[in-house]
């Protein structure tokens, strides 16, 4: 280690010791508040990567039964990974991509690749000017117990959990003296997913709704009402090693080259994308030439571990074309399957009859000599929610824009169940990929949980209206002085 | 929690190993004349609540993430924590020594702590959260107390302190007198190295929260060191971490 090494470090561990100490200061400050008896409290707590599944089971087993709890099927966007979901959902900063790792147009370049992108995952931020957080974590008023956290949470899932649980309910204890709303974000829910078992997931949720109804009878002067909300389901497959792939080896199968950037070439003189291959997800976003767009999506898709591909589209000739202004293909199998476009004046799809649509779980007949169909917004929202493909259309046109990242895929790869995308590999004993994973646009990956005792639910609930059925955390979130964008105009249409 | 314990055995072993090296000159002299140029510890390490009974002798002027303060007149010192300057919190206090024999001294302090609104959210870490959230209001601490340093032998000093600590509150906040009691036991306090196990109470009848904690602390005559580990208890929850405490002696 030389000098400056050492100056580094030294000064990491002072700039750490100077937060140990305000962190014990401002802890052991006793509080009492002037709120009225009986006021209440709001507590909403985001458990990253709790499935659908999973609470079905827990309340089969008596858990969140009672009479005050509501429960709605959460779809959450596509692709369904945490960075991206929790930033569409709390409406926060965009995020340079749907990862850590994106592409960037501006410098043409890949930024956060490979392992040391990976790595960000469990970086600590030891000053908010060198933050390796995504912004939406500003959202919570609890979301970490320290700079090792991140790493504990992989390392020794289970104490990590003990400690958050500790640490959660310390920190609502001492804000539940000033505030009505309180916001909370567990982690360690989504790595059992990943490494664990459906049963660790269950016995995690069983552990949180123990010390939520802990913390309830310790303050009965309050009407403690609680939320729980996920960002993506878990496919709990458990995905064998030949079937995780890195797809910088397998899209030369289909005749499209892997590059890590765009600049200076010819889109006559061959395929290109770029692949963004990171941490082991369910999807992948591509990057390429605009005017291959619709070529890489058709080759792609004809992957043996790809379900669909998805792209926007040229408007077709004829009247359905002139029925919306932006369209798009899901293409499966190496060939072209439906098309849709979606006009934004009436918030309405356009289905032309030519698409498969029955392959994509979409019950809808269309008529002899009937053109296409223009279907609303919520209308398709209803006719897909329970489906296997929920709320595909809007899913796959948001997810192309760049509502909530900065930089939005050109082509999306959704894999087939059983299959994963991997970015980087471990040594033997640590590469295995046991539980479960997430981001394609299946049910499975895609419907997490939403779960009140603050209001009625409807059965499905698109994720990102969540801050329209809860009015109050967006206030909360204006009061933390987290930014915020807006949303796409349908995000609450199924809610009304 | 391998991990865990390894990091901390890692620390800890730094510190042992780089100690000797600088106190070399030191013990070359005897260990024994060493040892009895040390200061006392004028200062307790877990805030608010922990003190010794020793203050700064005259001319004696302490830097230190636990306090900057001068002695004066040799019964006496006054200073600030700067830590707690820098975020959004001045403050100031004073100690003064009641009683001192050979094996026992006793000293009053009162501070003044003033929180500025969003003193709870000035940490540079946006990782650590806290149970008392300020950012429209400001509040204001009184803590006062007394404490007491028994020696019970050359390998013992026994500091309590007993504190009344008066929050006076604003906005959603109300005003409050809350008692606490701490005590600490450090081992080998003549030495450059000493072990201190910490434990505290704050409420009593009204519980609040109990420490528990454990440090290390290096000193010669003009550095001193201190590294801990604490677990803070309420009723809803337990939270744990490390504290650290850098000074110079002058």
């Amino acid at each position: 280690m030389n000098r400056a090494h050492a100056a580094i470090a030294a000064a990491a561990v002072a700039l750490a010791g100077c937060d140990w100490v305000q962190y014990a200061f401002m802890n052991s400050i006793p509080l009492e508040g002037r709120l009225p008896p009986g006021a209440a409290l709001d507590v909403y707590i985001g458990v990253d990567g709790i499935s659908w599944d999973t609470l079905q089971e827990a309340t089969a087993r008596g858990g969140f039964s009672g009479p005050s709890w509501r429960a709605a099927k959460l779809i959450t966007l596509f692709p369904g990974t945490s960075d991206a979901s929790w930033t569409r959902t709390l409406r926060t900063a965009k995020t340079g991509g749907y990862e850590f790792e994106y592409y960037d147009p501006h410098s043409d370049s890949i930024v956060n690749g490979g392992l040391a992108g990976v790595g960000r995952h469990i970086t600590p931020t030891v000053h908010e000017s060198l933050s390796f957080e995504a912004p939406y974590l500003e959202a919570f008023d609890y979301r970490s117990n320290g700079y090792l956290h991140a790493f504990y949470a992989y390392e020794d899932t289970w104490t990590s959990l003990g400690e958050s649980l500790d640490n959660l309910f310390l920190i609502l204890d001492g804000r539940a003296e000033t505030t009505t709303v309180f916001t909370a974000y567990l982690l360690e829910s989504d790595v059992l997913g990943h490494l664990a078992t459906p049963s660790d997931c269950l016995r995690m949720l069983t552990m949180l709704a123990s010390r939520m109804e802990e913390f309830r009878r310790a303050h009965p002067d309050r009407r403690v009402r609680y939320t729980l909300i996920s960002d993506h389901g878990m496919d709990f497959t458990g995905i064998p090693g030949e079937r995780l792939l890195d797809l910088r080896q397998e899209l030369p199968k289909v005749g499209v080259t892997p590059v890590e950037s765009l600049g200076g070439r010819d889109p006559a003189q061959g395929v290109f994308a770029i692949p963004i291959v990171h941490t082991r997800v369910t999807y992948l976003a591509l990057h390429t030439h605009p005017a291959l767009v619709a070529e890489v999506a058709l080759r792609s898709s004809g992957l043996e571990s790809v379900d669909f591909a998805v792209a926007r589209l040229s408007p077709p000739a004829g009247p359905a074309g002139a029925k919306a202004g932006a369209w798009f293909g899901i293409w499966t199998g190496g060939r072209l399957s439906a098309t849709f476009g979606y006009d934004a004046l009436t918030s309405s799809y356009v289905l032309p009859a030519g698409g498969d649509f029955a392959r994509w779980d979409v019950p809808i007949a269309f008529a002899s000599g009937e053109p296409f169909r223009l279907v609303p917004d919520e209308e398709l929202f209803r006719l897909t929610r329970h489906g296997r493909y929920p709320d595909l259309f809007y899913r796959a046109r948001t997810s192309l824009s760049d509502l909530s990242v900065q930089t939005p895929a050109d082509v999306l790869l959704s894999f087939r169940t059983g299959w994963g995308s991997v970015g980087f590999r471990l040594p033997a004993d640590l590469d295995s990929f046991s539980g479960a994973s997430h981001g394609s646009a299946d049910s499975l990956g895609s419907a997490g949980i939403l779960l009140t005792e603050v209001r009625e639910l409807p059965e499905v609930v698109r994720a990102d209206g969540f801050l329209d059925l809860f009015p109050a955390v967006a206030e909360h979130l204006r009061r933390r002085g987290v930014e915020q964008v807006p949303a796409d105009p349908d995000a609450a249409r199924p809610l009304r | 929690m391998r991990t865990r314990a390894a990091c901390w055995v890692l620390v800890f072993g730094l510190f042992w190993r780089g100690a000797p090296a600088r106190a070399a000159g030191a013990e070359e002299e005897g260990a024994g004349e060493a040892q009895a140029s040390l200061r006392a510890d004028t200062t307790g390490f877990y805030p608010l609540w922990e003190g010794t009974g020793h203050v700064e002798r005259a001319g004696h002027l302490r830097i230190g993430t636990t306090g900057v303060q001068a002695g004066v007149a040799g019964v006496l010192h006054f200073g600030v924590q700067p830590l707690n300057f820098v975020y959004r919190t001045p403050n100031v206090f004073a100690k003064v020594q009641v009683l001192r024999t050979r094996t026992f001294s006793m000293a009053l302090q009162a501070g003044f702590f003033r929180l500025l609104a969003g003193a709870s959210r000035a940490t540079f870490s946006p990782l650590y959260s806290t149970r008392l959230d300020n950012p429209d209001f400001a509040l204001s601490l009184l803590p006062v107390s007394a404490s007491g340093t028994l020696r019970v032998g050359t390998w013992l000093d026994l500091h309590q302190t007993a504190t009344g600590l008066i929050t006076l509150g604003s906005g959603p906040l109300a005003s409050s007198l809350t008692p606490g009691l701490s005590v600490a036991a450090e081992l080998n306090p003549l030495g450059r190295h000493a072990l201190t196990l910490h434990a505290a109470e704050a409420g009593f009848w009204a519980h609040d929260l109990a420490v528990l904690g454990a440090s290390y602390r290096y000193r010669n005559t003009w550095l001193e060191v201190r590294l801990g580990y604490f677990y803070r208890f309420t009723h809803a929850g337990v939270q744990a971490a490390p504290l650290l405490g850098i000074g110079v002696l002058l």
